[in-house]
């Protein structure tokens, strides 16, 4: 896998941050991460569909996904906008089955045609974090320097 | 391979600045609780507190020299967080590179769609 931009930081104990950016305006990522037609084409992983994909954009309306993948028990997500600022910034409450809410927030900055996105996900304690972090896929071992590195650079000494 | 708790205390140590910044100090080379203190404007027992928290991670290790007992970097339980960290980056690039296809696709569609529209006008 090439190497990008993106970004994942711990700006607190209850909080994972992710930024990367997109060549793109903003107003397109935004209808990318709002619209159920174009979620499907990009937060569903090759071998599984979205057997549920609904979004009710608007403050207090729900968005609802359930992933599908064969072999293997659905996994749901649910979602309600607490905050909309079209293109800007999209703060909601996230619920995966049977786990514990976290606060999502989504920014949207446009510099130059590519946009900067961060989405900070507070989750309710540092166990449920730490559980989200090490719950992420495998990928190869590479130097622990540099990886030392790259973790401490990533951590913001406050 | 670390156990659950040993990453807890990782994470645990990690979460306070003035700890990561001794580590970031300690990546440079060992040194003795009083020059850490030095640069921090901190009490020494307060850095050996501190040490001591990093130690009990399995952050640090201290030599056997009765006067100094230098601080030394050890690597493994940070490796083990950043491979987290690793994983969970892997997990949301490939999604965000679908999402990198999907906006050049929908960039491609937009530029029909203006080409489409010229031709009629």
């Amino acid at each position: 896998m090439s190497k990008t931009d993106l970004e994942i930081s711990l700006p607190s104990d209850r909080e994972i941050s992710m930024a990367r950016s997109f060549d793109a305006p903003r107003e397109m990522i935004f209808k990318a991460y709002t619209t159920p037609e174009l979620l499907k084409r990009w937060l569903v992983p090759f071998d599984s569909e979205f057997a549920v994909c609904e979004v009710d954009l608007r403050v207090g309306g729900k968005l609802r996904l359930l992933w599908r993948m064969e072999g293997q028990p659905d996994l749901g997500l649910t979602s309600i906008f607490k905050e909309i600022v079209p293109s800007e910034r999209l703060v909601a409450t996230e619920i995966f089955d049977g786990g514990a809410e976290s606060l999502s927030t989504l920014i949207f900055k446009e510099r130059g045609g590519r946009t900067e996105m961060t989405n900070t996900i507070l989750y309710d304690s540092k166990e449920t974090r730490d559980f989200v972090l090490k719950t992420g896929m495998s990928t190869g071992v590479s130097d622990a320097y540099d990886k030392l590195e790259t973790l401490l650079a990533t951590m913001p000494v406050a | 391979m670390l156990s659950t708790s040993g990453l807890d205390a990782t994470f645990a140590a990690l979460a306070d600045p003035t700890r990561r910044a001794i580590l970031a100090r300690l990546l440079e080379g060992e040194a003795s609780v009083l020059e850490l203190a030095e640069p921090f404007a901190m009490s020494q027992p307060a850095v050996s507190k501190h040490l001591k928290v990093l130690e009990n991670a399995g952050l640090i290790t201290r030599g056997r020299d009765a006067q100094r007992r230098p601080c030394r970097i050890e690597v493994e339980p940070l490796t083990q967080v950043n491979h987290w960290l690793d994983r969970y980056r892997t997990l949301w690039e490939a999604k965000f590179q679908r999402l990198d296809t999907l906006l050049e696709e929908l960039k491609d569609e937009e530029k029909a769609m203006k080409a489409e529209g010229g031709n009629e006008a």
